[in-house]
């Protein structure tokens, strides 16, 4: 007899579910044999593999047992998908690094928090050259400059230190673990937030690759902190209260995020053109008064005693002799293909940005949902493109397939309705 | 006026579709004429690194293994015995800011002490590190054998460049002699007279082009300093720092090195007079020590102090 579930359940559903059965395992697999090759010789890598390989063996016959076994299990998918994460962070950041961190950004913002702790000290002002040895930073991993020298300040605003405060009191080492924390709210708020019947089908861009879930996090890039409340943003997108909430939270994290401002506030004004301009104006007001005031909350005790030192190192992407490195466009004048200074490159990402807002403007019943990865292809055009730039944008994407299959959803529900 | 009204919804109605219609277009012939205009105007002002990073050594940072603080963005190697003591320290010495490296090399065995500290350079850099002049202002200071006279062959202060499959050393000596040379690795050596600054021009092209191999798409840059086992005693090498100019006549660096070399200084906090050149175009310092310093811990050409109560100061 079949069971209730099945009964319910399209054969495509089945289908969907057998092919995120097989990916996760076969995902798990491809991670667990890097991670043995990556840590051969030590023991708990040995067992963790182990572990790896037996529930990918098990997600890979579970793909192929009955409907109803399948349903039943139909979140096993994240199991390995997790475990393989964690994992791999740990092989990679601890036995293959060493422990050392392999950007400036979590060097320095460690620190910061560190100083911030021990000496109550504003790290806009501290020169943050001992982060490097405390972190053993390598010399290859540095910001050079264009005079030859390295960036040696705190460059982000004031939650991407404060972040790490808690976890310095509680004396973790390695701030990597907090990262792999908001990754893990990524993945499972995309999950529980994701239509059921698709939920595991959700996981497979995120992990398609091993960049973006796991060797960027190990490496030290630092961009799942702005990605988590942006997420949680754009969940909210219809109470611009709250919407403001964790977009000021995301700005407050790191400068990428703030390229979506003009985005959010024209999707605050054009989604309900039925009503009137005023009304629809208001929310765009209330958006963007809260958050300014989130991002002033935190940022401005720090801001306050020392303005100059805030703004020239939170501006410092903007306005530091910072040199070219990019796998954008400017990756052509890196290799000396195209001579053409940092300013060609501002002008032309200038001009993309202003392109896609008016585009998005005229064109919003079309790009409704598409805007998450526009400050991703503007950036593309700068001068300092890194992957880190636009890779951090599928997350918000799939949040956007979520958001219109449930408006597609409502449409037909009220079509059947009628 | 409900007629007026309708009017006036349908000319808005065709004034949004014509900017509809236009909006993508223009968007694209907007941002062809940006980049255009930008390429035109913005050519060739491209600000790359330089190809040597850090060039004058101003980062430092500690380095807990070694001890004491070393530069941040120049990969340090070493290798000493037990005995043996490596120092790395930014200081001033004969009125120029400089890296101080130090080799004690206690002599218990064969092994060869050596510090090495170098960087990658490749893509751009490596190409401007070729197109460019290199130049190194280095000091070498005749090594100090405490407990007894200097045996062996001393130390050896050069900068090697390694593409992964040629070599080139340069090195600095006191006396000239003929380059070495085999298909895979030269070694070139370079006057230097002891306890002064001198300027080296490091031109890799024209050693690529002798030993018609090809120039590289990347290559590592070191400056080592090494003391072989039987070399007891302290080692000392200064480096001002490299410049990468474009290329000009030595002449001119060479008198420019003499006025600057011209003034009285200190090194390690004993004052040490030079005097005016004689002749500048000749680059040729007259140095003296004061006696009564002389036995104060430093060590030059000719003289074997005992150190045994200096310590690493010497």
């Amino acid at each position: 007899m079949t069971k209730p579930d099945s009964l319910f359940a399209s054969i495509d559903e089945t289908f969907i579910l057998r092919l995120a059965f097989i990916f996760s395992a076969q995902f798990a697999l491809y991670e667990g044999f890097q991670d043995y090759n990556r840590g051969s010789g030590h023991t708990e890598v040995i067992v963790l593999t182990l572990v790896i390989y037996g529930v990918s063996l098990l997600v890979f016959v579970m793909s192929l047992l009955p409907s109803s076994v399948v349903l039943k299990f139909r979140d096993l998918p994240l199991l390995p998908l997790l475990l393989v994460m964690v994992t791999s962070v740990y092989v990679v950041a601890e036995i293959s690094y060493r422990g050392a961190y392999r950007t400036d950004v979590l060097a320095f913002s460690h620190y910061a928090a560190m100083l911030f702790v021990n000496q109550g000290a504003n790290p806009y002002t501290q020169d943050m050259t001992k982060a490097l040895d405390l972190f053993k930073v390598l010399p290859s991993d540095l910001t050079p400059l264009t005079s030859g020298t390295s960036l040696m300040t705190f460059q982000y605003p004031a939650l991407h230190f404060l972040v790490f405060v808690p976890f310095v009191l509680l004396g973790l080492p390695d701030m990597r673990w907090v990262l792999v924390l908001f990754e893990v709210g990524v993945v499972l708020t995309l999950y529980l937030k994701g239509p059921r019947k698709l939920r595991p089908m959700l996981l497979l861009p995120l992990f398609a690759g091993s960049d973006l879930m796991i060797n960027f996090t190990a490496a030290s890039v630092s961009d799942a902190l702005w990605v988590l409340p942006l997420l949680f943003a754009a969940f909210c997108l219809e109470r611009p209260l709250t919407l403001g909430l964790f977009y000021g939270l995301a700005c407050a994290m790191k400068q990428t995020p703030w390229f979506l401002a003009p985005f959010l506030l024209i999707y605050l004004i054009k989604t309900d053109e039925s009503k009137r301009l005023r009304a629809r104006l208001w929310p765009a007001v209330k958006f963007a008064a809260t958050t300014v005031a989130v991002f002033l909350a935190i940022n401005l005790p720090f801001m306050l005693p020392s303005p100059t030192a805030w703004f020239g190192n939170v501006l410092t992407p903007m306005t530091a002799d910072l040199v070219i490195h990019s796998q954008g466009l400017s990756s052509l004048t890196e290799v000396g293909l195209l001579s053409v200074g940092k300013v060609f490159y501002t002008v032309v990402f200038a001009s993309v940005f202003l392109v896609l807002i008016v585009n998005y403007y005229v064109y919003f019943d079309k790009l409704r949902f598409a805007f998450w990865i526009f400050p991703g292809i503007a950036l593309w055009f700068s001068y300092r493109a890194l992957t880190n730039y636009i890779i951090y944008w599928t997350p918000l994407m799939l949040v956007s397939m979520i958001l219109w299959y449930k408006a597609e959803q409502a449409k037909t529900r009220t079509v059947q309705a009628t | 006026m409900v007629q007026g009204r309708a009017g006036e919804d349908e000319n808005g109605a065709s004034n949004l579709k014509r900017v509809r219609k236009l909006t993508a277009p223009l968007s694209a012939v907007f941002l062809i004429l940006v980049a255009g205009f930008a390429f035109i105007n913005l050519q060739a002002k491209t600000e790359y690194p330089p190809p040597i990073l850090d060039p004058e050594f101003n980062l430092w940072g500690s380095n807990p293994t070694l001890g004491g603080k070393t530069p941040i963005v120049w990969e340090l190697e070493y290798k000493k015995s037990v005995g043996d003591q490596i120092l790395l320290q930014e200081t001033v010495t004969a009125d120029k800011r400089a890296l101080e490296i130090q080799i004690f090399q206690d002599g218990s065995d064969d092994n060869l002490t050596y510090v090495r500290l170098g960087q990658t350079i490749d893509g751009i850099r490596a190409r401007a590190l070729f197109d460019e002049e290199v130049g190194i202002w280095v000091l070498l200071q005749a090594s100090c054998a405490c407990k007894g006279p200097i045996s062996g062959q001393g130390s050896i202060f050069e900068i090697e460049t390694n593409d992964g499959t040629h070599t080139l050393d340069f090195l600095f000596v006191e006396t000239a002699a003929e380059a070495s040379i085999s298909p895979t690795h030269r070694t070139i050596l370079l006057q230097t007279p002891m306890g002064e600054w001198g300027y080296h021009s490091i031109d890799l092209v024209a050693q690529y082009r002798n030993a018609q191999w090809k120039q590289p798409d990347q290559i590592s840059l070191s400056i080592v300093f090494s003391a072989s086992g039987s070399a007891t005693g302290w080692h000392t090498a200064y480096i001002h720092g490299f410049s990468v100019t474009k290329k000009t006549t030595l002449s001119s660096i060479r008198q420019h090195d003499t006025m600057f070399s011209s003034l009285p200084v200190t090194i390690l906090g004993n004052p040490l007079a030079i005097a005016q050149c004689t002749e500048p175009s000749q680059a040729k310092y007259l140095s003296e020590i004061r006696s009564s310093e002389a036995l104060n811990g430093v060590c030059h050409k000719g003289l074997i102090v005992d150190c045994s109560e200096l310590g690493r100061s010497a």
